[in-house]
């Protein structure tokens, strides 16, 4: 489609035409010309059509707070004029260098026309970089600018960082940090530990009747049988709050995403030991209603397994993971996930940030949580990772010094925690990292 | 850096025409007929002093300073529209001594004769002419690439490839320019060796300027809307992709 600039000198080299017919002008008559050679030599340039992309990898993975940096080599086949191409990011990453729209002066021929910028991937998620965008433009603005787009189809999984927690050879000799009592379960092969004596049912093998104590029994008709633990692994579960006070602090440092660390590094540490780790979202303030409308009451869980897979599962669940994205109290979490602890003697983990808005509603769910321990060797079975907060958003000296106030007046909210029972750990993630935090509770060291 | 080579070009390119076409003006016999009348206006109502018998000597003067006042003005605020008004004024101040070139004189009809008489050669007064024009397309489309360079730097384009492509845009226009003077030009130098060829064809057709010239016209003018429709369709034809 012709731009209105062209059709603007057409006109005035009719005028003058026009002018020159009217007065027999032959002069007025060839100026004209002028205008209107330029716009037919104009209008011959052509700008650039045929474009064609280097298709990139499907998918890229990077941790979060990592820079990446993008190349799109395009290819462009005819024209001359201006090239624009441009790529839509996700509105919080951040540009590190270079622009992720560029404009390009295509010369005749072929060339090759190259996007590269370098962004820091600043929130958890997989994002898809669907399309590349092109515009085109006339060398003289005489056409109207081509728009199209490429199709790149190439998914960005941006991953939480995970924190290394280092092994500790003997831990039971030398270490505080607890590992699950216990490894029974309700369900899987017994063992030759002998649980307890039973009537028969249906099913059971004849060689696990007990003669003598069926022959003790007087006048029952079911023989006993003997009954043996069943073999199992270790159970840990994990709780993480993602109530909106865990937001504190910038896009890229905040307590949710420390959190988030600490949940996926405790996670992979147990996993790594042939426990089987559970996952529980949670909200330690959990909201009743938005705007007059009751909140639905829901909850994102990985049930308890082991393995890769459950690596998998759990990777996948924080990085979806969301402010609020379950409304569900602790208590209501635990009673939630309750057939499958019930009975295994887990060791529970909770991740959060004890203040004095959540500590009434932490207490109650430790009390739940507690429902489910047996405690026979005086082992601590719930630890709570205080994920401090205060100091992300204090700049300066005189902050920071707020910060260290603010936490010490909330000292007191651990200490009743503490109290019942409950391991607590508190955790700077500005000044050390988890696996600093829990090598201090190392004895001897 | 590119920027400078630019408004350098338009400065240039500004003066040029400006000059030539105040020149023109002050050159044409319209010019010396209205300051004859002026000092004949004022020696009737008694207004005729020492200064004011010297106003042909100092209108071009007066008159230049506002033409140039305008003029700067508009290249400083240097947008297309100023641009448009630099050839307006220019083209106005031109026309007097192109129309002394007129075959047909209808200032006879009305029985004002003699007031536009050529000068100078018609080479000299094409030429103007087409400086005129060629800095009159020059100068939009160097104002439209900067409101380009504006639009892009706004999107975050950074400041290496602005000014490549400045540069280059205005290259394109510029050598364009150029190139349909030259060829204005070249027919100019053609036509009389071609007119003394089709004299002998032309002369036996009664009214021939009328009917060679609105027929020359006419085809001319139906050529272009041919090939502005031709080229919309191509382009609907080629591109699916809704166009911005």
């Amino acid at each position: 489609m012709i731009t209105g600039v062209p059709l603007r000198l057409i006109l005035s080299a009719f005028g003058f035409m026009l002018a020159g017919m009217i007065t027999g002008n032959i002069y007025m008559i060839q100026l004209g010309l002028v205008p209107l050679l330029f716009v037919f030599l104009g209008l011959v340039v052509r700008q650039p059509t045929k474009f064609a992309i280097e298709p990139p990898s499907p998918s890229i993975s990077v941790d979060i707070g990592d820079e990446l940096t993008i190349t799109r080599d395009v290819r462009v086949e005819d024209g001359i004029g201006l090239v624009t191409l441009g790529e839509e990011l996700p509105p919080s990453f951040e540009l590190v260098k270079g622009s992720n729209i560029q404009a390009f002066w295509k010369q005749p021929g072929a060339a090759a026309l190259e996007l590269r910028y370098r962004i820091r991937c600043t929130r958890r998620g997989t994002y898809t970089l669907g399309s590349l965008q092109w515009e085109s433009r006339h060398p003289l603005g005489m056409v109207a600018t081509r728009i199209g787009s490429l199709e790149l189809n190439q998914e960005l999984i941006v991953k939480p960082r995970t924190l290394r927690v280092k092994r500790i050879r003997q831990q039971k000799v030398f270490t505080k940090i607890p590992m699950p009592a216990e490894s029974r379960i309700q369900m899987g092969v017994p063992t030759t530990d002998f649980k307890e004596l039973r009537d028969y049912s249906f099913g059971d093998s004849y060689k696990q009747i007990n003669w003598k104590a069926t022959a003790r029994k007087q006048r029952s008709s079911l023989p006993t049988v003997n009954e043996y633990e069943k073999e199992g692994r270790q159970l840990v579960y994990v709780f993480l709050d993602t109530s909106s006070r865990m937001g504190v602090g910038t896009t890229i440092s905040n307590c949710f995403e420390y959190a988030i660390q600490a949940t996926l590094g405790l996670s992979e540490f147990y996993l790594a030991r042939g426990c089987k780790v559970g996952l529980s979202l949670f909200n330690s303030r959990p909201t009743a209603q938005v705007r007059g409308v009751e909140v639905e009451r829901t909850i994102r869980q990985v049930f308890p397994d082991g393995g890769k897979v459950q690596q998998y599962r759990i990777h996948r669940l924080l990085l979806d993971a969301e402010l609020s994205i379950s409304q569900m109290s602790l208590k209501e979490a635990t009673v939630y996930a309750r057939g499958h602890v019930l009975g295994a003697n887990p060791l529970f983990v909770v991740v959060t940030w004890v203040c004095e808005e959540n500590l009434g509603q932490l207490m109650e769910g430790a009390r739940e949580l507690s429902k489910y321990i047996r405690n026979r060797r005086q082992r601590p079975n719930i630890l709570v990772v205080n994920v401090s907060g205060y100091e992300l958003v204090s700049d300066g000296d005189k902050a920071a010094q707020a910060a260290q106030l603010l936490e010490f007046k909330e000292s007191h909210l651990v200490s009743q925690l503490r109290g019942m029972g409950l391991m607590v750990v508190n955790w700077h993630p500005l000044k050390q990292s988890i696996t600093e935090v829990l090598l201090s509770q190392v004895r001897g060291v | 850096m590119s920027r400078f080579y630019v408004r350098s070009f338009e400065a240039i390119i500004t003066i040029l025409g400006s000059f030539l076409a105040v020149n023109s003006f002050f050159s044409t016999s319209l010019y010396r007929a209205i300051s004859e009348s002026l000092v004949g206006l004022l020696g009737r109502y008694n207004v005729l002093t020492t200064s004011t018998q010297d106003v042909t000597l100092y209108a071009p003067i007066m008159l230049s300073t506002l033409v140039f006042l305008v003029v700067i003005y508009d290249y400083a605020v240097g947008k297309p529209e100023n641009m448009i008004d630099i050839y307006e004024i220019n083209l106005v101040l031109i026309t007097p001594e192109l129309l002394g070139f007129s075959k047909i004189n209808w200032l006879n009809l009305i029985e004002i004769t003699q007031v536009i008489e050529p000068t100078r050669g018609p080479t000299y007064v094409f030429f103007t002419g087409v400086i005129v024009l060629f800095g009159y397309v020059c100068l939009l489309f160097t104002a439209r690439a900067r409101e380009t360079y504006g639009e892009l730097e706004d999107r975050g384009v950074g400041p290496r490839q602005l000014n490549s492509i400045f540069l280059q845009q205005n290259k394109a226009s510029i050598l364009l320019a150029l190139a349909s003077a030259a060829v204005s030009g070249i027919i100019f130098i053609c036509l009389p060796t071609l007119a003394s060829m089709l004299i002998s064809f032309t002369s036996g057709v009664g009214y021939g300027y009328l009917v060679f010239g609105t027929a020359a016209v006419a085809v001319i003018f139906l050529s272009v809307v041919t090939y502005l429709i031709e080229q919309n369709d191509e382009q609907k034809r080629e591109s699916p992709i809704s166009a911005k």
